[in-house]
């Protein structure tokens, strides 16, 4: 009798292997086709994963506006031999005041550029997923403070990599550090004291000047998480961190981030004075 | 797996590299030009080098055109002080077939997408900036797709040309006409209460 073989080949146990949900952030898409796109989606318990959205370019998709980039949603997919299918979509948070504000979605793209290149498809990463679904829930809460947010959530991803940035002490010897403006080494991923950098001369090039300021947003970011925030306003210090988390993170994955390029290019880029808000 | 000559094998390769065209097309495609009587096939291939030859991009908003400049950019009965901004030509095509139109355009050649690389510097804004410098333009229409690298564009667009004292407007989003409310999904229909208007 229909309904009661559910075990056999091609019955609804099989099938329902197939069939998974799971939440996921869309990092990226692509075109494909003359109405499709292609998906790269952050899951939480599934890892990074490229699912098909089929029609979704058109304007009659019911999709469409569901599966746009950064959306967080609920989605049950199909999976392909290749590739997944997305068969539904409910959505979590849109983010649609982040990719209404043009600082607010390069940072956010720069976020999800990191979260896409440091996963390999299908390896499980919840505490990524968990730090980007912060780290974006924070831009729209805390929009002037785009360059923090983004800043943070990448030492923490960093950390949470295995990656951990020394910023307490000397990373070449373990000393103290001066009191004031220090030397960040990209090779040791950590600041470094005045009588290491003397000898080390080998490393000049890939050494950077921090001003005091900044190291203390440095070391006060490895204290805390996403959501806390320094007293007063960080301003040009949170600024000059971010500009070096962008360093140490290009030279960690040996690549021009994309993002961080499209971000030199243009005028002004995330200014939290100039916001305004 | 080659069962076809050399020649044909090319021709299915090409075939296959088109947008849209699979393997079992491509074969199929092959096979019926090479069923066509010469002088067709003749015909079909001069067409392909003809556009090469003649179409290219306008000299002035970058839309496909056949000359210098396309036949919009040369059409005097046209509004010189609007100029609608669009990420393709083919955005052009659809826009005037609408006929709600009557300015000129801008194809800036995509839209800004940083996780791919495109940024202003990729797109035709530079060009863009030359023109509205020449003078007569009181309005920019921002017209790139409704997702999230048009809407960057258009916020971007919008930084950039305002300092000239340009207005700059976009293109609604709302409800695509004819269809039931309750089949709109919770972002269009969000924005479509947005920009509500009186009657
Ligand atoms: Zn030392
Ligand atoms: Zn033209």
């Amino acid at each position: 009798m229909a309904g009661e073989d559910t075990g056999r080949r091609g019955g609804p146990r099989e099938r329902g292997a197939r069939e998974y949900s799971d939440v996921g952030i869309v990092l990226r898409s692509h075109k494909l086709g003359e109405s499709d796109k292609i998906l790269r989606i952050l899951t939480r318990e599934h890892g990074k994963r490229s699912a098909v959205a089929k029609g979704v370019r058109k304007t009659s998709s019911r999709f469409g506006a569901r599966l746009e980039p950064l959306t967080c949603a609920r989605l049950f997919m199909h999976r392909g031999r290749n590739m997944d299918t997305i068969k539904q979509v409910e959505i979590r948070t849109s983010f649609k005041e982040v990719r209404e504000d043009l600082d607010l979605f390069m940072c956010a793209q720069a976020m999800c550029e990191l979260a896409d290149s440091i996963t390999a498809e299908d390896e499980p990463h919840p505490e990524l997923f968990d730090l980007l679904l912060g780290a974006l829930e924070l831009l729209v809460e805390f929009p002037a403070r785009a360059a923090l947010t983004r800043a943070l959530f990448e030492f923490k991803v960093m950390s949470a990599s295995g990656f951990g940035l020394m910023v307490a002490g000397c990373a070449a010897c373990g000393g103290e550090l001066e009191e004031g403006e220090t030397w960040f080494s990209l090779h040791l991923g950590g600041n470094i004291c005045g009588s290491c950098r003397a000898w080390r001369a080998a490393d000049a090039g890939k050494l950077v000047r921090v001003s005091a300021g900044a190291t203390g947003v440095l070391s006060w970011m490895s204290t805390h998480e996403l959501g806390d925030w320094p007293d007063g306003p960080p301003g040009a210090a949170a600024r000059e961190a971010g500009l070096l988390m962008d360093r140490v993170l290009e030279h960690w994955m040996e690549r021009e981030f994309r993002t961080h390029r499209v971000m030199r290019s243009m005028p002004g880029g995330t200014d939290e004075d100039s916001r305004g808000r | 797996m080659t069962y076809y000559s050399g020649t044909l094998e090319n021709l299915i390769e090409r075939l296959c590299g088109l947008p849209g065209i699979g393997p079992k097309s491509a074969q199929r495609i092959a096979l019926y030009l090479l069923s066509l009587p010469r002088d067709e096939a003749v015909e079909l291939a001069k067409s392909i080098v003809d556009v090469k030859d003649r179409v290219r991009f306008c000299a002035t908003c970058f839309n496909i055109s056949e000359g210098e400049v396309c036949g919009i950019c040369s059409d005097e009965r046209r509004d010189t002080s609007v100029i609608c901004v669009v990420e393709e030509p083919r955005d052009v095509i659809a826009i005037e077939r609408s006929g709600a139109f009557r300015g000129r355009y801008h194809v800036l050649g995509g839209a800004i997408s940083p996780i791919d690389g495109v940024g202003p510097d990729e797109l035709r804004f530079t060009e863009l900036m030359a023109r509205l410098r020449g003078g007569g333009v009181s309005e920019i229409v921002a017209a790139t797709n409704p997702n999230a690298e048009g809407e960057a564009t258009a916020l971007y667009m919008a930084q950039l040309v305002r300092p000239l004292g340009i207005k700059v407007t976009r293109i609604a989003s709302g409800l695509p006409v004819g269809g039931d409310l309750e089949y709109a999904d919770e972002i269009t229909l969000g924005r479509a209460m947005e920009g509500r208007q009186e009657l």
